[in-house]
């Protein structure tokens, strides 16, 4: 009788690549191994947004037009921003999360006012990296 | 007797043996559909038989059944092809248990069967998405081994995937 864990990990990360991004990230709560793969692969690590969400720096002055959504600067909404600004993105009244490749992000930008503080937004920045997470 | 047989070309056969011992015959075109067969016979040119001890004949015997059936449907320039192994791809794979899938899997990767790792690891896939992760590990008997705590965390941070 085989297992699934007998499979070795790069035919693991062929059948995860085909996943969506949400299936993506449910996955790393299968098990450790799981998420270690998904952490690590190079490929699968593209697949995974850079950058979910977060709250727009302080120190970012540009203007913001109510159809743009804010660039974004903290990494998972965790941590030290790696990025500190994402080009402005179009906004639309919410932002799913629909995929995600070469590091592009996505995130729901809810119903706050785009404007106010601490709005969600979602933008791309073209990196190869995945967040912890 | 007709002569008939002046359109059919003499085909090549090899001889795989697999690990358990048991022999195909296969027709060069149809064996070389696998990366890993095409390169020996590339390679060792005259060599007629190849011995595979990393596939046991039960599941050399299936991926060679899927060679043939693509092998066979792309000899005619049918327009329909492409429809008709995508259909027989579908029948291929619907009933496979779980073992027989896992060992497929892995003797298509041995082989560098490109074309059948994708439709079996699209089949796994299909087993994976939009699915919870409590029925991930059920379908894959795959026990969580994360400290208590460090699954929450994981969720918490990517909430968003979880809704």
């Amino acid at each position: 009788m085989t297992d699934f864990f007998d499979i070795p990990d790069k035919i693991i990360a062929e059948i995860l690549l085909k996943l969506d991004i949400k299936s993506i990230m449910r996955s790393k709560c299968v098990s450790k191994s799981w998420k270690s793969l998904i952490s690590h692969d190079t490929r699968l690590k593209r697949k995974v947004p850079l950058i979910i969400f977060g709250e727009r720096q302080e120190e970012d002055h540009r203007p913001c037009p109510r159809e743009k959504l804010f660039s974004y600067g903290h990494v998972s909404n965790f941590g030290l921003p790696l990025v500190k600004r994402l080009p402005l993105v179009e906004s639309s009244a919410s932002l799913v999360v629909e995929g995600s490749d070469n590091g592009m992000l996505s995130k729901s930008c809810s119903d706050k006012s785009l404007d106010t503080e601490g709005s969600y937004f979602g933008g791309s920045y073209k990196a190869g990296s995945a967040f912890e997470g | 007797m007709s002569s008939s047989s002046t359109t059919t070309t003499t085909t090549r056969l090899l001889m795989l043996k697999a690990s358990d011992g048991v022999t195909f015959e296969v027709e060069e075109a149809v064996a070389t559909k696998l990366g890993a067969i095409n390169n020996m016979v590339e390679e060792e040119g005259s060599e007629d038989l190849i011995c595979l001890p990393n596939v046991n004949g039960k599941f050399l015997g299936m991926v060679l059944e899927w060679c043939k059936k693509h092998a066979n449907n792309n000899t005619n320039s049918d327009k329909g092809n492409d429809e008709v192994n995508k259909w027989w791809d579908k029948e291929f794979v619907m009933d496979l248990d779980q073992n027989t899938l896992y060992h497929l899997l892995m003797a298509a990767d041995y082989l560098s069967g490109t074309e059948l790792v994708d439709l079996l690891t699209e089949k796994v896939a299909s087993m994976i998405r939009g699915k919870k992760v409590e029925e991930i590990r059920e379908t894959f008997k795959i026990k969580s081994d994360f400290l208590p705590g460090q699954e929450e965390e994981i969720r918490k941070k990517n909430s968003w995937a979880f809704e």
